[in-house]
C-alpha cells in the first residue's frame, strides 16, 4: 500500500511537469501562431510614459514606439522632420534671423491629416497645448531657459515659435512636443483648479502617466507594475507606414544576468543599453544573438576637487592622468572597444580637434610633472610635498557597478605604483548624486561616473565656470586656473552666438585645446552602448542620437 | 481567553506606530530626498526652481510635520500615490501581495510536505544510509546561494533544455491557464524552497529524536498501540510545538518576499516592491509596505501564541 502510494506521487508530479513543459514548450514561446510579439528587455521600470515627463531611459525607450515628435533624430545621427514637413531652414524663409535685433522666428509647417490614437486630427494646437505646460513653473522640468519664448498659430498646421535671441539648433530641437489638446487641456484646468501640487495633481492621471492618447505606431494596452508593459498598434497611426510587428512587450528583469540569460535562450529579442561588453561578448555561444556596439557620446570621466590642494593644480592634474594608463584599462576591461577620451568631443564628431595635448601613459613624464609642482618620493617611496604632506587623492565610485569598480582598482593600483596614495571609497548613485557630488567641502579627489552628450556639443552647460546650470558647477569656483581662463570663457560665448557650423566648430577646437591643457575634469574613456538583437529580429537600427523605436514601422519579426 | 486577544491586539497599536515613527525617521535620514535624481538629470533647471519643486512636495517642512501629514492621510484611508508607479498606492500592493502569496504560499507548502515527512523518517532511521543521504542534501540546501542556485537552474532548464521559461510572471501570457502558472512558478518555487526545505528537515529530524526517547512514547509502545500510532499520536504532536514557533514566524517573512528570488525570476511581488521604493526613494510605498508587516508580525505572533494553547495543554491564557 505504502509502496504504492509513493509510485502514484511519482507518476502525478511526473505528469504534472510533463503537462506544464508540453503545455507551451519555453523555446518556441515566440514562434507560436497569433500575434507577431516583439519581446524587449529591460531592467529598469519606466516612471511614466508621458512625452513631456520621461526621466528614465527604458521611460524613453518606451515612448519611443509610442510618440512621434515634429523633429526627430535618425539612424544617421541626423535630424528628420517627423510631424513637419519639412526641417527649418534658413534657406526656405522658416527661419528667420534678426541679427542685429538679436530675434528669431522659425515656421513651424504641420504635415496634414495625421492623427492622434482617437482618431482626432494632430494640429498645431497640440504644440500650443505642450508648449503651455513646458512654460508653466509648475512643470516638472520648467526652465527659464528654454529656448522658445511665445507660439503664434496662424492658422491649424502652420505656427510661429518666437526665439529667445538667437538660437543655434532650432532645426535640431527635440524638446518641442505635441500633445492632443482636446485630452488634456481639461484635464490641465482641472489639475490648476485643485491647487497644491499641480504636476501631482496631472501626473497622478492614469490618462497621462500611464495610458497616454499617442500618435506612434504602438499604444499601450497593460503596464503590469514590475512585470511587463504591452504596447499594440495604433490603428489611426498615419506619420508612418503601418507597422508590421503586432505587439511589442517590454519585459522588466531586473537582474542584468538574468536578462542576458533571457537573452541567450530567445526569449527576449532585443535589448539596448542594459548588458554589459562582457555580457554581450559572451553571447558568442547563441548564434541566434547579434551583439552590437553602437559608438555613444558619454564619457567616462572623473569629477576632480579643482578648488583645493593638490588638484587645483593642474600640473598635478596632468600628471594623475598621465600616470594612467587608459589603453591598458581598455583592452583588459573592454577588448578594445572603449577607447581613451582625449577631449570632451569625440573623435568621431567633425568638432573634434585631434591636436589636442593628449596624455598617454607615461609614469616618467608623470613623475616629472609632479616634482614640478612639488611632489617627490619620501623615503617610503611615497610622493610627498616639501612639508612631508602625503599627495592623497582619494577615488570615489558607484558601489555595485561592477565596471567602475574595476576601473577605480586599476587607477589605484597605476597611481600607487608612482607613490600616489589612493583609497577607493565606492558609494550609492543616490549618495553620489544627493551629497558627494554637490557638496563641496566634502569632496575630496575624484569621482568616476559618466556625462552624456549630444551632438550639438554645447560646451556653455559644462564648461563655462559659474554659469553653467549644472550643481556640479560648484567646483569650478573662482581660484584656480580653470575658472579664471578668460580665454575660455570668450570662446563659449563666441561659440553660442556663431551662427556659421564651420567657424562655430573652428572655435570648439580653440576652446578643446584650451580644456585640454587645464583638465578641468579627466577624460577616461568613451563609451559604447552595448545592444543584443535576435537574428529573428529585422530593420532595427540604432544610433546615439535616436530614440530606440524611431523607425519600428519598418521593423520585421520573423 | 478573548480578554487575552483582545488586551494584545490593543498593544499592537502602539508597537505598529512606533514602528512607523522609527521607519519613518530612518527613510529620512538616507541621503537625498526623492526628486534628486530626477533634478539632477536636468541640466537647465535651476536651483530656484529646484527649491520651488521641493516646497511643492513638502520636502522642506520638517520631519515630523511630513509624518503628521502622512499620518494623517493613512488615517483617512489615503495611503497615498506612489511616485514611480504614479498609482495609487493601495491599487499597487493587493497585485503584488497575491504575486507574493503565489510564491512563497506554494514554497510554504512544498517546503512543510517535504520537509516535515523527511524529517521524522531520517529521526526513525537514524544513521541509515538514506539519514545520510538526507543530511547531504539539507546541508547542500543551507549551504547553496539562492542567486548561484537560481542561476544554475535557468541555465539548465532554459537555456539548455528548453523546458521552462527563464523568468517572468504568468501574466505575460494573456490567456494564463493552470499550467501556465505552474510552468512560470515551478522554478522560483524550487529556489525559494531549498533553504527552508533544508533547515526545516534539519528542526524536525532533530524535534523527533528529542522527543522519540522521552517516557511517554516508551509507555504508548508498551501499552502495545502501532507504531504508526505511536510516532504520529505521541511523538510528531509534541516534536510540532517548536516547529509551529518557525512556521508562525516565517510567515511574515513569506509576505515580505523573497528579494533575491524575486530579482532573479523576475517576478513581481512584495520583495521587490520594497527593494524598488527604497532604492527610488518612493517613501508611500515603503511606509504603506512597512506599516503592513508591521501589523503582520504583531499578527502572526498572536496567532502563534494562540496556536500554542491548542497544541499543548499546558498553556494557559487568562
Amino acid at each position: 500500500m505504502k509502496r504504492y502510494a509513493v509510485y502514484m506521487a511519482v507518476l502525478i508530479f511526473s505528469l504534472l511537469i510533463v503537462g506544464c513543459v508540453a503545455a507551451e514548450p519555453a523555446g518556441e514561446m515566440m514562434e507560436e501562431e497569433g500575434p507577431k510579439t516583439l519581446v524587449v528587455g529591460t531592467s529598469q521600470e519606466p516612471e511614466n510614459v508621458f512625452i513631456m515627463w520621461g526621466s528614465t531611459r527604458t521611460g524613453s525607450d518606451v515612448m519611443s514606439f509610442m510618440w512621434r515628435k515634429p523633429i526627430a533624430f535618425g539612424g544617421d545621427n541626423q535630424p528628420f522632420a517627423e510631424i513637419l514637413e519639412s526641417l527649418p531652414s534658413q534657406a526656405d524663409g522658416t527661419w528667420v534671423v534678426d541679427e542685429e535685433a538679436g530675434a528669431m522666428q522659425v515656421t513651424y509647417n504641420f504635415r496634414q491629416g495625421l492623427k492622434w490614437s482617437d482618431g482626432e486630427e494632430i494640429t498645431v494646437h497640440d504644440l500650443a497645448m505642450a508648449f503651455e505646460i513646458t512654460s508653466d513653473p509648475n512643470y516638472i522640468y520648467y526652465s527659464e531657459s528654454f529656448p522658445v519664448e511665445s507660439i503664434e498659430i496662424v492658422d491649424d498646421y502652420t505656427a510661429i515659435l518666437h526665439y529667445r535671441g538667437i538660437n543655434l539648433f532650432p532645426d535640431q530641437e527635440v524638446r518641442t512636443h505635441v500633445i492632443p489638446e482636446h485630452v488634456y487641456r481639461p484635464l490641465w484646468e482641472e489639475a490648476k483648479a485643485k491647487g497644491g501640487n499641480v504636476w501631482e495633481n496631472f501626473g497622478n492621471i492614469e490618462q497621462v502617466a500611464i495610458k497616454p492618447v499617442v500618435n506612434g505606431p504602438y499604444m499601450m494596452e497593460e503596464w503590469v507594475p514590475g512585470s511587463h508593459i504591452r504596447l499594440v498598434r495604433n490603428p489611426h497611426f498615419n506619420i508612418g507606414e503601418a507597422p508590421a510587428i503586432d505587439e511589442v512587450l517590454y519585459r522588466i528583469i531586473p537582474d542584468l544576468n538574468s536578462l542576458a540569460v533571457s537573452v541567450a535562450s530567445g526569449q527576449v529579442h532585443l535589448t539596448d543599453g542594459w548588458l554589459s561588453l562582457e555580457q554581450a561578448n559572451a553571447m558568442d555561444s547563441a548564434p541566434e544573438v547579434d551583439p552590437l556596439f553602437v559608438p555613444a557620446l558619454w564619457l567616462e570621466h572623473a569629477t576632480i576637487q579643482v578648488n583645493r590642494p593638490p588638484l587645483s593644480d593642474k600640473l598635478v592634474r596632468q600628471a594623475v592622468l598621465t600616470a594612467v594608463d587608459r589603453d591598458a584599462i581598455n583592452d583588459a576591461l573592454f577588448k578594445g572597444q572603449q577607447p581613451p577620451a582625449h577631449s570632451w568631443i569625440n573623435s568621431s564628431h567633425p568638432a573634434y580637434n585631434p591636436d589636442v595635448r593628449q596624455y598617454n601613459y607615461d609614469p616618467d613624464e608623470a613623475l616629472r610633472l609632479l616634482a614640478e609642482a612639488g611632489y617627490t618620493p619620501n623615503a617610503d617611496g611615497q610622493l610627498a610635498d616639501a612639508d612631508g604632506n602625503l599627495l592623497e587623492i582619494p577615488i570615489t565610485t558607484i558601489s555595485g557597478d561592477r565596471t567602475r569598480e574595476q576601473v577605480a582598482a586599476l587607477v589605484q593600483a597605476q597611481w600607487q605604483e608612482i607613490g600616489i596614495t589612493a583609497e577607493v571609497n565606492p558609494v550609492s548613485a543616490r549618495l553620489l548624486f544627493s551629497e558627494t557630488l554637490f557638496d563641496p567641502p566634502n569632496f575630496e579627489g575624484i569621482a568616476i561616473w559618466r556625462w552624456v552628450f549630444n551632438a550639438r556639443v554645447e560646451p556653455r552647460g559644462f564648461w563655462y565656470p559659474g554659469e553653467s546650470a549644472a550643481q556640479l558647477d560648484q567646483l569650478f569656483a573662482e581660484g584656480n586656473t580653470w575658472a579664471e581662463n578668460e580665454r575660455n570663457k570668450e570662446l563659449i560665448d563666441m561659440i553660442d552666438a556663431e551662427l556659421d557650423q564651420d567657424k562655430r566648430y573652428e572655435l570648439l577646437r580653440e576652446q578643446q585645446a584650451i580644456w585640454a591643457e587645464e583638465l578641468p575634469v579627466l577624460p577616461i574613456y568613451w563609451h559604447v552602448r552595448v545592444a543584443t538583437v535576435n537574428t529573428a529580429l529585422e530593420g532595427y537600427q540604432p544610433a546615439d542620437q535616436a530614440m530606440l523605436g524611431w523607425n519600428v514601422e519598418t521593423w520585421e519579426l520573423e | 481567553m478573548s480578554q487575552y486577544i483582545l488586551r494584545r491586539f490593543l498593544q499592537m497599536v502602539p508597537t505598529v506606530l512606533i514602528i512607523t515613527v522609527a521607519v519613518f525617521w530612518m527613510l529620512k535620514l538616507a541621503p537625498g530626498d526623492p526628486l534628486d535624481l530626477l533634478l539632477a538629470g536636468n541640466p537647465d533647471i535651476s536651483p530656484e526652481h529646484v527649491e520651488h519643486i521641493k516646497k511643492l512636495y513638502g520636502y522642506d517642512r520638517p520631519i515630523y510635520e511630513q509624518y503628521g501629514r502622512w499620518l494623517w492621510q493613512v488615517v483617512q484611508g489615503n495611503l497615498g500615490y506612489s511616485r514611480i508607479y504614479h498609482r495609487p498606492v493601495l491599487s499597487i500592493i493587493p497585485d503584488r501581495l497575491l504575486n507574493t502569496l503565489v510564491l512563497t504560499g506554494s514554497s510554504l507548502v512544498l517546503s512543510l510536505l517535504i520537509a516535515i515527512p523527511i524529517g521524522v523518517y531520517t529521526a526513525l532511521r537514524q544513521y541509515s544510509i538514506l539519514d545520510y543521504f538526507f543530511s547531504f542534501l539539507s546541508f547542500f540546501g543551507i549551504a547553496m546561494p539562492v542567486f548561484w542556485f537560481g542561476l544554475i537552474l535557468i541555465l539548465l532548464l532554459s537555456v539548455q533544455l528548453k523546458l521552462l521559461p527563464p523568468g517572468g510572471h504568468y501574466s505575460l501570457e494573456q490567456d494564463a491557464g493552470v499550467f501556465t502558472v505552474l510552468r512560470y512558478s515551478i522554478m522560483p518555487v524550487i529556489v525559494l524552497s531549498l533553504f527552508s526545505m533544508a533547515s526545516w528537515m534539519r528542526y524536525m529530524r532533530s524535534g523527533m529524536l528529542e522527543v522519540i526517547h522521552e517516557d511517554y512514547v516508551r509507555t504508548a509502545r508498551a501499552k502495545g498501540l502501532a507504531e504508526g500510532r505511536v510516532v504520529v499520536r505521541h511523538a510528531l504532536k509534541n516534536a510540532l510545538i517548536p516547529m509551529v514557533t518557525l512556521i508562525a514566524l516565517s510567515i511574515p517573512g513569506l509576505i515580505s518576499g523573497a528579494v533575491l528570488t524575486e530579482t532573479i525570476f523576475s517576478w513581481p511581488g512584495m520583495g521587490r516592491l520594497i527593494y524598488d521604493s527604497l532604492i527610488n526613494n518612493d517613501f508611500n510605498i515603503a511606509m504603506a509596505v512597512f506599516l503592513i508587516f508591521a501589523f503582520l508580525v504583531a499578527l502572526f505572533n498572536l496567532a502563534a501564541d494562540i496556536l500554542y494553547a491548542f497544541i499543548d495543554p499546558r498553556v494557559v491564557y487568562t
